[in-house]
């Protein structure tokens, strides 16, 4: 019964175990630390953004060097000051916090059970506890950010390939589309002998009407996209439109229109315009 | 046995003013940040999002007035007056979405909000808690 009492007169609450109070204090430390530093990371990469990812901000500066390499772009380097702080960083949070978690961690255990055994231990009594919170709070502040990450960089590897589709898909159909205006190009300006439109859009078979893709040696459908002859306006523009068969997440698909102008006496101009 | 009616000498334990807003933290803003981050919370926004916000806090200090051993209403208020500060400048200064509330209720109405939220629920909390001590709890089922 007496020690009931001694057990609960040495909780810091009454309601609550010393180990919950402390999990808690260390869970919401940890909550605030990611919370208030987590725009350091999610924001662009700057000397100003190591913050505490330093781990993260690594892999992605990594990532990033590997993606404009590849691509030839010039490489985005980090200054030494924020090279070193990355450093300093993961020293502390991946060798200094957890070593200095365990030395507390094993020094408050040894302590207990001097006191167990009646004898009485050396002076800071507070230190152990308090720095048992401090690596606690990084660590858990780790876990929390490593946790999220996890979870969201799959969807961002996701979104990242998609992304590539696409802008394949709106690089195809553009290319095609650019063909397509060169075609109707030499078409308009080889004579209708030779199978062309004379100084016009119009067709050389059936006159009076419009040329039609075929005629211009336009194919309608490609590997690429679907391709249609919009409008042409009084000899002087031709409009063709392509829609690619990749569907954006929006339920559309890519799409986009070409103009071509042969400009006589003005030279031609070509225009590509995004619908979609 | 105690009763809410009854509070004479109005003295505030600030363990449990630590330890509620440990609680809010824990309980509220962390899983608001996780949603955040996954995008989740960016729907919510409007109604819904300030349904969260407050419900969360009322269940949040229920539980404080009904888990203390003493009565705890005013520690949940000064609870929630801390958390409303860490949420505002979580939401304000490192999120930078523009909530609702700040713009709709204002600070000042949405500081009145978190703190009269908070009161009534412990309230509430110390109301079930007094009532599971007298044994009356069987009544009301």
């Amino acid at each position: 019964m007496n020690e009931t009492t001694k057990v609960a007169d040495s909780r810091f609450m009454p309601e609550f175990s010393n180990r919950f109070v402390y999990v808690l204090v260390v869970l919401a430390g940890a909550t605030l630390l990611t919370v208030f530093t987590s725009r350091l990371f999610w924001h662009e990469l700057s000397s100003k953004n190591i913050g505490a990812f330093p781990d993260a901000i690594a892999l992605r500066t990594t990532v990033q060097y590997g993606i404009d390499e590849f691509q030839g772009t010039e490489l985005t380097d980090l200054s030494t000051k924020a090279k070193s702080t990355m450093l300093a960083l993961i020293i502390v949070n991946f060798v200094l916090a957890p070593i200095g978690f365990v030395l507390a961690w094993k020094s408050l255990l040894l302590d207990r059970e001097r006191q167990a055994r009646g004898e009485t231990g050396g002076g800071r009594h507070w230190l152990r506890p308090a720095l048992l919170v401090v690596c606690g709070v990084i660590l858990g502040h780790l876990a929390i950010v490593n946790i999220i990450t996890a979870i969201i960089l799959p969807q961002g590897f996701k979104t990242m390939v998609w992304d590539n589709v696409v802008d394949q898909a709106r690089n195809d159909v553009v290319a095609d589309l650019t063909d397509a205006g060169i075609n109707a190009f030499q078409y308009y300006y080889l004579p209708e002998a030779s199978g062309g439109g004379g100084q016009s859009f119009r067709s050389w078979k059936n006159k009076g009407l419009p040329a039609t893709l075929e005629e211009m040696g336009i194919p309608a459908k490609t590997a690429h996209g679907t391709y249609t002859l919009k409008e042409i306006r009084n000899d002087t523009l031709l409009v063709l439109r392509g829609i690619s068969p990749v569907v954006l997440s929006i339920g559309s698909s890519p799409e986009y229109e070409f103009q071509v102008s042969p400009g006589t006496p003005s030279p031609p101009e070509f225009r590509v315009a995004k619908i979609n | 046995m105690k009763r809410i009616g009854e509070i004479k000498n109005v003295s505030v334990d600030w363990r449990w003013v630590g330890v509620g807003t440990c609680f809010f933290i824990v309980m509220h803003l962390l899983p608001t940040y996780i949603l955040f981050e996954l995008r989740v919370i960016t729907t919510l926004f409007g109604a819904i999002f300030s349904v969260w916000v407050f419900a969360g806090m009322a269940f949040i200090s229920f539980f404080i007035g009904w888990k203390s051993k003493g009565v705890t209403i005013i520690e949940a208020g000064l609870a929630a007056f801390i958390y409303g500060i860490v949420l505002m400048l979580a939401i304000n200064q490192e999120w930078g979405v523009g909530p609702v509330f700040p713009l709709v209720i204002k600070p000042l109405g949405w500081f009145f909000a978190v703190v009269v939220i908070a009161t009534v629920s412990a309230w509430f909390g110390e109301l079930v808690q007094s009532i599971k001590a007298q044994g009356k709890i069987e009544d009301l089922e």
